[in-house]
């Protein structure tokens, strides 16, 4: 070995002994302070906040006062032996008796034979004309300045006094004028008025 | 602390926005109710229709006259369901050009009548229908009632007139004014039916008759019983008036002092026939 190699053999190992301490004394170090943790002693306190009853609301709305769960059938909504030209029309009352605002949409369906031909219209804060029964039977809704579009319109309906006295919905239900010969003499018609409410957001 | 509290401002604006945008992101509480008309639950007969019965097919009564119009009259149409009331909101006569099939034209309308008049078809034939109507488009319509024209044409003398009697040559030119050149006599003639054609037989004392150029002696085949010559009938529009002519020359047919008899025979498209005569003289 030359004398050049021996000092660099010496210089390495030096520093590998400096680096060694230097690993024992951290991991020493960590030790100890883990250790004498348990050591250490703290105060501490705790308070617990109750609150005070907490419901949720209600979106209720009601038909002439039912729930119309499956159905409200309207009794005086009928017409037999229609012919062209004639109509019945009813009012019903809708109501928000629950606690959130809602709006709510009425969408129209029809059934039977006849209920193709059927004209629906409904009109909102109307009343009936007349409880016709002379040729032609020609009942209608007396204002038509706000018509509700079948699955379109959206009326808002607050609760509270708003709610409870309701909104008054007019059905007028009528074989147009000018329907088709082949309607004569159907037996069965049907129409479903079917209201939808949906909360209102803030 | 004033970088902070915009930062947070603007965080909230931002959520607040997001949250109004996606409508998903609120929960909210539904209710339905249905309303069915009818006195129960799933009624299906809360609304049935009414319907129109067949008016009666109509009867067509005689024609009064050669011109007249027809008279059609029927039964109501029953109404069934309704109002208190409930009747037809029309009638309507329709005239078709065949038995069966063919095609149909308005003839006459009603409101509540039963009974209505209308011309009659210059083809000397058709057939007739009631349709009664409820609303726009409800009709119900009777079966055919079939007409024929069963009433000769009808015609007037211009010249000469019945009973008349002139010296020959005021009459000839009587007969030159009213009729024109090329016509010994001459008239109207008038159906419901179209006319198809006229003719005349013409004869005078001595039982001599008029060919439609000359007098020829009785003997001659013109003269015979019941033949008649081919007169002229000028088509005009309507077809069912007509003016006829007797054809030849007014001062040759009117020379001498004699009686004449004119019988004129004129035939409609419905093939009925009616023979007028008058007698006039000339003098000298």
């Amino acid at each position: 070995m030359s004398r050049g190699e021996h000092r660099a053999g010496r210089s390495g190992s030096a520093r590998t002994d400096r680096l060694t301490r230097a690993a024992l004394a951290a991991v020493v170090a960590v030790v100890l302070l883990l250790g004498a943790r348990g050591t250490f002693a703290f105060w501490t306190d705790r308070a617990t906040v109750t609150s005070g009853p907490i419901t949720s609301g209600s979106l209720d709305l009601t038909v002439d006062g039912a729930q119309g769960v499956p159905s409200y059938g309207k009794a005086a909504l009928t017409l037999s032996g229609m012919l062209p030209g004639e109509s019945v029309a009813e009012t019903v009352v809708v109501r928000n008796v629950g606690s959130a605002p809602f709006r709510w949409t009425a969408t129209v369906t029809r059934g039977g034979d006849l209920g193709p031909a059927l004209d629906v219209q409904l009109y909102l804060g109307s009343v009936t004309t007349g409880d016709d029964t002379t040729y032609p039977r020609t009942e209608g809704c007396a204002t038509t300045t706000t018509p509700v579009v079948s699955g379109t319109t959206a009326t808002r309906l607050d609760p509270g006094a708003v709610g409870a006295a309701g909104q008054t919905l007019c059905i007028r239900v009528a074989l147009p004028s000018a329907v088709d010969n082949t309607y004569q003499s159907r037996t069965t018609g049907s129409v479903t008025v079917r209201l939808d409410a949906t909360q209102a957001l803030p | 602390m004033r970088r902070p509290a915009l930062v947070a401002g603007v965080v909230t604006g931002v959520v607040t926005l997001v949250l109004s945008l996606v409508g998903a992101a609120w929960a909210v509480f539904t209710d339905t109710a249905s309303v069915v008309a009818g006195p129960a639950t799933g009624s299906t007969t809360a609304f049935t229709s009414g319907s129109l019965g067949v008016p009666g097919t109509p009867v067509v009564a005689s024609q009064p006259s050669a011109t007249g119009p027809l008279a059609l009259s029927w039964t109501a149409a029953s109404v069934t369901g309704g109002g208190t009331g409930a009747t037809p909101s029309g009638y309507e006569v329709l005239r078709w050009s065949a038995a069966t099939g063919g095609t149909s034209t308005i003839a006459c309308t009603t409101t509540t009548a039963l009974t209505c008049n209308t011309t009659a078809p210059t083809s000397g034939a058709a057939w007739f229908t009631v349709r009664a109507r409820i609303g726009g488009a409800w009709v119900r319509e009777s079966g055919r009632a079939a007409w024929t024209d069963t009433v000769g044409p009808s015609t007037t003398f211009t010249q000469p007139t019945n009973g008349l009697s002139l010296l020959a040559g005021a009459l000839a030119a009587n007969v030159a004014t009213a009729c024109g050149a090329g016509a010994v006599a001459c008239g109207t003639a008038s159906d419901s039916s179209t006319l198809v054609s006229a003719q005349y037989r013409l004869t005078r004392t001595g039982g001599q008759c008029w060919n439609g150029s000359a007098w020829v002696g009785s003997g001659n085949a013109a003269c015979a019983t019941g033949v008649y010559q081919a007169g002229t009938l000028q088509t005009s529009t309507p077809t069912t008036t007509s003016v006829w002519r007797v054809p030849g020359t007014a001062t040759t047919a009117y020379s001498i002092l004699a009686s004449h008899t004119l019988a004129v025979r004129l035939t409609d498209a419905a093939g009925n026939r009616t023979d007028t005569s008058i007698t006039f003289s000339t003098l000298l």
